[in-house]
């Protein structure tokens, strides 16, 4: 209770050791200028492009999500040096971004291609087209893919990262990883071979 | 107008000078304005007011209550000033607590230790409520806060006796 | 080809496992990329021609222009403002506030409680940059203001029981 009585006491108490002096905990930190920042993070920002390009499947919306989130982290980047994994970090604040937008958009996953679908009539089948048909198709079905197995086979085939630094940076268990990483490579398997038997 | 005009360019002045006058570093710390010795932090009650806006991530606390506590306490908060350093402590902390002017800070406790390790918390009163408290602490370090605002006693020592050290 | 196709199959089998290590998915992709390839499996190296595709992808110069601009515009507002530049921006507030003033004749009572003391302080050089450094130091300093005056009542109380036994002693 807040008393107004003064109260003075007289004691021999010992002093507190704080490992942290007050000086130092609320010492402002060093200022980082925009251009260091800039440099830090255009790494992982490439990073984060792809990752949203291949959640959202469009450039402009994913370079936006990138913006947004490089702007957001310079709010707060005393938090910078606490980070131990940037590229974890950053890729975590891309994927809430980016699901964020998918359920309040409510997001189609056959998003539009820039290339047709099919090739123009009157060209004649060459293997380059079949070859960009199976690419066309398997992009297809990957992005169908659930949205946990995408983002996976994601971090691991495209950024190659290990099963402890996906599980990490998209915080699951390393069993998820290994259950999402099959599952995902079950079903593209089957489609490359479904495509093949029955001709491009 | 001309008399606006006068008494405009004489508030400008006065008015800066009258929201420093509510805080007693001003004072005191005029004389170590240069002096490497001092960390000094200052928060306005422009960022005080911010602090409502942070996403909870941020102000994540061991207690949420805590956060709660703090953040509502910071809507009231106009200023808070903070000079502290580890040199010199002992008389750094006789020579403030001498320049305190206890017809205007009335105090709620005092401490003192024999090793020095001191401390003095104080108040100072506008119209029935508390418009500043000041926090003088010595021992290790040198520290002498100053908080600005429409304070509510009772939640702060609320939050004084809960907060999760 | 310096691997046989049981091998190939063998580590493909692995591969759609989710069972090779990255060093064998590097080895893998470059078996696919043999020129000695069977064609049944030209599919696979198609997959991973679509993953180096996709590896490919990257920011523009254009976005990181466009980024570095909106960035020093978030980067103004919470510079130090100089003085000159609060007295600009307060300028009709402090009009409005001289105007009324003078309409209820307050202006005497600012002229007696404002004491000049002379050269006042810029504190604005002293604030934290943003909001998230604010809360940090603000939640620093009220966790010393709770300390300090947790142990002064702590002490207190010691100081109480003290008297307390002597008391006993003594009677």
């Amino acid at each position: 209770m807040y008393s107004r009585q003064a109260l003075t006491v007289l004691v021999d108490g010992k002093k507190n050791h704080m490992s942290v002096t007050f000086m130092e905990a609320t010492r402002l930190a060093p200022e980082m200028s925009p251009e260091e920042y800039t440099r830090r993070i255009k790494p992982v920002q490439h990073k984060m492009y792809r990752f949203a390009l291949h959640l959202l499947h469009d450039g402009a919306t994913a370079k936006d999500v990138v913006q947004d989130v490089s702007l957001k982290l310079w709010q707060q980047r005393q938090k910078l040096h606490q980070i131990e994994n940037l590229e974890a970090w950053c890729i975590r604040l891309t994927k809430n971004r980016c699901i964020d937008l998918i359920r309040a958009k409510g997001y189609r996953n056959d998003g539009l291609d820039s290339q047709p679908e099919h090739p123009a009539p009157g060209l004649m089948p060459d293997g380059k087209t079949e070859q960009r048909d199976l690419m066309q198709k398997v992009s297809r079905l990957i992005r169908q893919l659930p949205k946990n197995q995408a983002m996976t086979m994601h971090l691991r085939d495209i950024e190659g990262l290990s099963y402890q630094e996906i599980a990490e940076t998209l915080d699951l268990s390393l069993s998820q990883v290994k259950v999402n990483i099959h599952r995902a490579r079950k079903t593209v398997r089957r489609e490359l071979e479904k495509i093949t038997a029955y001709g491009i | 107008m001309l008399v606006v005009g006068l008494l405009f360019s004489g508030l400008n002045g006065l008015q800066a000078q009258v929201a420093d006058n509510l805080n007693a570093i001003d004072e005191y710390f005029q004389n170590f304005v240069d002096d490497d010795r001092f960390s000094v932090v200052y928060i306005s009650g422009k960022l005080f007011q911010m602090l409502g806006s942070l996403d909870k991530e941020t102000v994540r606390m061991e207690n949420d209550k805590d956060a709660e506590a703090l953040i509502e306490i910071a809507q009231d908060m106009q200023g808070l000033r903070i000079l502290s350093t580890d040199e010199d402590v002992d008389e750094l902390y006789e020579s403030a607590k001498k320049k305190i002017n206890t017809s205007i800070y009335e105090p709620l406790m005092t401490v003192r230790g024999k090793d020095g390790d001191n401390m003095e918390l104080l108040v100072r009163e506008n119209k029935g409520k508390i418009s500043e408290l000041l926090l003088l602490s010595g021992g290790d370090e040198f520290v002498l806060m100053s908080f600005v605002g429409n304070l509510d006693m009772e939640k702060i020592s609320k939050m004084a006796k809960e907060i999760e050290n | 080809m310096a691997y046989s196709t049981e091998q190939l199959d063998q580590l493909l089998d692995r591969y759609f496992a989710g069972q090779t290590s990255l060093s064998e998915e590097k080895k893998l992709r470059q078996w696919l990329n043999s020129p000695e390839l069977p064609i049944a499996y030209e599919m696979y190296t198609q997959l991973f021609d679509i993953w180096e595709e996709k590896k490919a992808e990257h920011l523009d110069d254009a976005f990181f222009q466009s980024f570095e601009q909106a960035l020093h515009r978030q980067v103004q507002p919470l510079t130090p403002a100089s003085s000159r530049g609060r007295l600009r921006s307060l300028f009709w507030l402090r009009t409005a506030a001289a105007v009324l003033l003078l309409a209820t004749a307050g202006y005497w009572m600012w002229s007696e409680q404002a004491a000049p003391t002379g050269n006042t302080i810029d504190w604005a050089q002293y604030e934290p940059e943003t909001p998230e450094e604010a809360f940090r130091v603000y939640r620093n300093a009220m966790q010393k203001l709770s300390g300090d005056i947790r142990q002064g009542s702590a002490r207190a109380a010691q100081k109480v029981d003290r008297l307390h036994d002597a008391g006993a002693y003594f009677k």
